[in-house]
């Protein structure tokens, strides 16, 4: 004979219990995954050191207020401007050509290179015709003749 | 030979069939044309002019072009182009395109995908905000008209596949826009939330709700935040290229934590299979998909939205033993041990043949194979069996007599495809409701003829062409009196049956007592209306009858369901595509249940347990001996614990405390009982009775087969772990069987199949590798994996190949009098699943629907002086009921309709008796006399407002896109550009 019931007793797990299958649990992973383990906790111990896991946990916690913050500051009118110009100013980027520029910039570097290498005492105030007779030395010579010819180019698109 | 047409695309030369659509030509080759309205399943719906392309020198819409003629198309062409482009400019002034922050962006956002296959770049008009609020009035979607296109797939769905003639487009507004019936909140309306607007929907405008603010990383925001960082991300994101790279980088990190696995659903017997999205174990959305055999895009509101039972707190986790007068939560090893050692004790004591075994039609084809085995092989015991008992017996019983295959003669094409459909006891739509769509479309469209039987005006009774309400329990008489008629008139099919049919002349003899006379004096369809039906059978070339519970819960149901098979076979409408017979099973899984072998007189795949050869197979595969004398069926299960030769019962997943006929007698069985173990997903009515209750999982968490309703065998894969400590049902039994000392070593579904494929003939071939994914096999299954959609094509399986006439007798047996002078009939409604043990579980359905009800007539309503709400006592012989009423002239005179859906007191099985079919055991659930009691005379409706009988259905056949080329700011895109 068995009346219908509907009562459940359920079963109480005591706290150690689960304690004990999270561990072993944690033990079986922590060991499969030993080096990436090992990895995480230096990087997490360099956040520390450098105060980076406070800020990041803090902002992690605060994310839906930052992200508001942020979100309406950023739709201000007066950003407006920046973000189209950030948007502008990386598609400019896409237009440089990298090979060319580096050509120039190695110039310049060479350049400064050697202004540094003049002692200070050296460096003596030139005259205008110490300038134009400077004109005739062949490296001076290119590098005004460079220049120009940018000025040139630019011109012509301007 | 079929006539080829030369069409040169940009160039080069294809062969197209005559009358094919351009768009589908093209979509042939490797031409991309841009095409967003249009999807396959629906076919061309001509609103979103983006597929122009240049035909014989003109700019045409492609999907409205249909190939007749050789032609010249070019789709490059600058001014195809240009027309092109001024299309996806239109549908962007309607749609914002924020991917990152949308919960659409999922790689299948056909606008996304559309833009960047194109490579559009800029947007040349800026977007324009519509006047309107979203829509969140539906517990399941929502619908945003600021970000719709008006496309109208979701109204072509609506109108010309679903049928349900809800959604519209409002063309004549300033701004257009979707609206519900007349223009109310999705709430108010006609909707039936089948979701299936939802799922073609192109873009976000209609979206399930269960995916707002959980797709994405960065979209559960609050509406104002997401208001802002949709204008940032537009600022920082000016061309497309860069929005697309960020989108759709954010796109593919989704599917690291969403999880989209194909199942097969659990509800009804259609077999509706879909991807369904995990994310953890939220659901976040159910998607049909086109290659879903039986149901293509379509679903119902329980298979689309009616999943929040598997993560209802209300499930068991561990299995619990009746201590006393309460349950103990007890380990898994304690109670396998305890149900090992009461079987073994009882077995010993009384005999294999004193145990019991009920497997459930809700679990799969390798969960049934088990349970037989458990209890053949294990136990020693052929008593078996299934819930197909209280349901479909009958019909395969009908059908074994006739055509020796139990089962539906072929898929639910061949119901789209007939001339003509007769139903008879089914509430279809509510019932079956993708495959009523396919009736309800077929009909619509294509001119085929609806001829229904029932005794509720119910929706298929709405629409079809003519509706017929016989007298309960006598279809038998019109069906056997209209074959009589055919017969007299000479218009059998004589060819037909002079080839493939046997027991003609005894069965014309058999058929004398019906005549047209008798028939009108028994069922009340008058002689001029049964010469008609003669007349319409005989008229087509293709007839298929679907019936359901309205024939089998009798006490004559075999019979009648072999009346339906006899006259199909006088009129020849078997063994072809577009003809046959029907019977809609009720359960994702009734018909497998069966089929795998938990029944008491038959082996898997219907080998009787009588026959030598096929019970020595077994005997020798499982190494025991087996009975061969059939066990009891349920009903007789219930009689003998009453007489006490049945003392332990183990039933799996069936709440027969509520769903067996006369559950007063069958709770007080369950009572009697020495030991009794359930398995279930919940503490069920039935399972409040039990010794032992072991945690079942549902099908979302677990791998394995179902077979509908057409005998398509479907996989279902696991989308989520078991909760908790419960376990799928192969596991449970595998683990009790290894217990009681069997080596039962199953490690996945897969093996149980190979084990019931190689031991059963009728499923020789079947294989889990020819089942992956959307892939699917109808049997019977031949040795080299080729499987049969449409039965008999080869003959029927008897002897000579030829099927029987199987003679007929009638009496009628059953009769309201003057002291129990109403009938209850009794059924499904839509939004829950028979008793609703798994959808009253979402908050959403019981929104929709809170309760049951009992369907009442305006003129019953009037004469006993009641209101709409009042609460009745309705008593039978065999006990009582009390529910609120629903005035409605579904039913009429003194018919009530009680829906299966309630629990508790107003559960209609208080007043169903003992009387069974005569040939099946199968409950006559539907021949129940009462007399009502009022208590009182109105109150609140339990219909609330917002269900959807209450809408306003607005029928038209599809979008109608003329009414937006008529309207004065309409310009065609090819014109424009032409012009300028």
């Amino acid at each position: 004979m068995a009346n219908p019931i509907s009562d459940i007793k359920r079963m109480e797990i005591p706290a150690e219990e689960v304690e004990k299958n999270n561990l072993e649990e944690l033990i079986k992973s922590v060991s499969e995954n030993k080096e990436s383990c090992i990895k995480g906790i230096d990087l997490l111990s360099a956040m520390n050191e450098s105060g980076m896991l406070d800020a990041a946990s803090a902002l992690i916690k605060h994310r839906k207020e930052a992200t508001k913050n942020v979100v309406q500051e950023l739709n201000k009118p007066q950003y407006s401007a920046t973000l189209e110009n950030l948007v502008e100013l990386f598609l400019l980027l896409g237009e440089i050509d990298v090979n060319k520029v580096s050509n120039v910039t190695d110039k310049i570097n060479h350049g400064l290179k050697e202004a540094m290498e003049v002692p200070p005492s050296n460096q003596e105030k030139m005259n205008y015709i110490g300038m134009i007779k400077a004109l005739k030395d062949p490296e001076i010579n290119k590098s005004i003749t460079m220049i120009l010819s940018f000025l040139k180019g630019m011109g012509k698109e301007l | 030979m079929q006539e080829h047409i030369v069409v040169t695309i940009n160039g080069e030369e294809y062969l197209a069939e005559p009358g094919q659509n351009l768009l589908d030509l093209i979509n042939t080759t490797n031409e991309f044309v841009p095409q967003i309205c249009y999807n396959e399943s629906l076919g061309p719906i001509k609103t979103c002019d983006t597929c122009m392309v240049k035909v014989d020198g003109e700019i045409v819409r492609a999907c409205g072009t249909t190939i007749h003629d050789v032609m010249e198309v070019d789709t490059v062409i600058e001014t195809a182009k240009s027309a092109q482009k001024e299309a996806l400019d239109r549908i962007l002034e309607k749609h914002e395109l924020y991917c990152t922050v949308c919960d659409y962006n999922n790689g299948s956002c056909e606008i996304h995908n559309t833009v960047a296959e194109f490579g559009l770049e800029e947007q040349s008009r800026p977007f324009e905000p519509k006047p309107y609020e979203i829509d969140n009035s539906s517990p399941f979607y929502r619908y945003d008209p600021d970000q719709c296109i008006l496309c109208g797939r979701c109204v072509e769905v609506c109108q010309d596949v679903q049928v349900n003639e809800t959604l519209l487009i409002d063309w004549k507004r300033e701004q257009p826009r979707v609206v519900w019936d007349n223009d109310v909140p999705i709430d108010q309306s006609s909707c039936v939330s089948c979701g299936q607007c939802v799922t073609v929907c192109p873009c976000n405008a209609l979206m399930e709700k269960n995916m707002v603010g959980e797709a994405g990383f960065m979209t559960d925001q609050e509406p104002g935040l997401l208001r802002s960082m949709i204008d940032l991300t537009k600022k920082t994101e000016p061309g497309y290229g860069p929005l697309f790279a960020v989108s759709d980088t954010e796109a593919s990190m989704r599917e690291e934590r969403i999880e989209k696995t194909k199942t097969v659903c659990t509800y009804c017997g259609v077999g509706c299979t879909f991807d369904v999205w995990t994310k953890d174990r939220k659901i976040l959305k159910v998607e049909p998909q086109q290659d879903s055999p039986a149901n293509g895009i379509s679903s119902c509101i329980k298979g689309k939205f009616g999943w929040d039972f598997v993560n209802s707190e209300e499930r068991l986790t561990r299995p619990l033993i009746r201590k006393d007068d309460h349950f103990v939560e007890v380990e898994w090893e304690e109670a396998l041990s305890y149900v090992s050692k009461r079987f073994n004790e009882i077995k010993k004591d009384k005999g294999a043949d004193s145990l019991g075994f009920i497997a459930s039609s809700k679990a799969t084809n390798e969960e049934s194979y088990l349970m037989q085995k458990f209890a053949r092989q294990v136990i020693g015991t052929n008593n078996v069996d299934n819930c197909s008992r209280y349901c479909q017996s009958p019909a395969t019983k009908g059908l074994f007599r006739t055509v020796g295959h139990g089962g539906d003669s072929g898929s639910i094409d061949d119901i789209a495809e007939a001339e003509m459909v007769i139903t008879i006891g089914s509430n279809t739509a509510e019932s079956h409701p993708v495959l009523a769509s396919r009736i309800k479309r077929s009909h619509k469209l294509f001119g085929q003829k609806l001829y229904v039987f029932d005794l509720r005006k119910h929706e298929m009774a709405q629409r079809a062409d003519r509706f017929f309400q016989p007298k309960s329990g006598t279809d038998l008489v019109w069906l056997s009196a209209v074959t009589k008629y055919i017969i007299d008139q000479g218009w059998e099919n004589k060819d037909f049956i002079g080839k493939w049919v046997n027991g003609f002349e005894e069965y014309k003899e058999s058929l004398s007592k019906f005549t047209l006379e008798y028939a009108e004096k028994m069922t009340n369809i008058p002689r001029e209306d049964l010469i008609d039906i003669a007349k319409q059978i005989v008229n087509v070339d293709k007839l298929a009858i679907c019936w359901a519970m309205g024939v089998t819960q009798h006490q004559l149901g075999s019979d009648t369901s072999t009346a339906i098979s006899n006259l199909l076979l006088i009129t020849g409408n078997y063994m072809r595509n577009g003809t046959g017979a029907f019977p809609l099973r009720g359960h994702n899984n009734v018909q497998g249940c069966s089929d795998f072998g938990s029944m008491p007189n038959f082996f898997p795949g219907y080998e009787k347990v009588s026959d030598d050869n096929a019970r020595t197979r077994y005997e020798k595969a499982w190494n025991t001996e087996i009975p061969n004398e059939p066990g009891m069926d349920n009903h007789e299960m219930m009689v003998a614990i009453h007489e006490g030769k049945l003392n332990a019962l183990y039933i799996k997943g069936e709440d027969t405390g509520i769903v067996d006929a006369n559950i007063n007698y069958v709770t007080d069985a369950l009572e009697k009982l020495d030991f009794f173990v359930v398995q279930d997903l919940f503490l069920t009515h039935t399972a409040q009775y039990a010794d032992v209750v072991l945690p079942a999982a549902p099908s979302l968490e677990k791998d394995g087969t179902f077979t509908n309703t057409e005998r398509r065998i479907q996989r279902l894969y696991k989308a989520l772990d078991p909760m908790g400590e419960s376990k799928p049902d192969w596991v449970i039994l595998k683990d009790l069987a290894n217990k009681m000392g069997y080596d039962w070593d199953y490690r996945h579904p897969s093996e149980i199949m190979k084990e019931a494929a190689s031991l059963a003939p009728l499923f020789a071939g079947v294989d889990y590798k020819l089942l992956e994914n959307y892939n699917s096999l109808q049997w019977p299954v031949n040795e080299d994996g080729t499987d049969t959609p449409l039965l008999f094509t080869e003959g029927f399986p008897f002897e000579d190949n030829k099927a029987k006439l199987y003679p007929l007798n009638f009496e009628l047996k059953h009769d309201t009098d003057e002291e129990f002078d109403l009938h209850v009939n009794n059924g499904r409604v839509l939004e829950h699943f028979h008793e609703g043990n798994m959808t009253y579980k979402s908050s959403g359905i019981v929104k929709e629907l809170p309760s049951s009800f009992i369907e009442i007539s305006p003129e019953l309503a009037k004469a006993r002086e009641i209101k709409e709400g009042a609460k009745v006592k309705l008593v039978s012989k065999a006990g009582e009921t009390t529910g609120k009423v629903h005035i409605t002239d579904r039913v009429s005179g003194n018919e009530l309709y009680l829906p299966l859906n309630a629990s508790g007191k107003s559960a209609v099985n208080f007043l169903t008796d003992n009387s069974v079919d005569k040939d099946s055991n199968t409950p006559a659930y539907k021949e129940i006399a009462v007399r009502m009691e009022v208590l009182e005379k109105k109150g609140k409706s339990p219909l609330p407002d917002n269900n959807y009988r209450r809408g306003n259905r607005q029928p038209q056949i599809g979008v109608q896109p003329e009414r937006k080329w008529e309207r004065k700011d309409y310009i065609f895109p090819g014109k424009v550009n032409q012009n300028g």
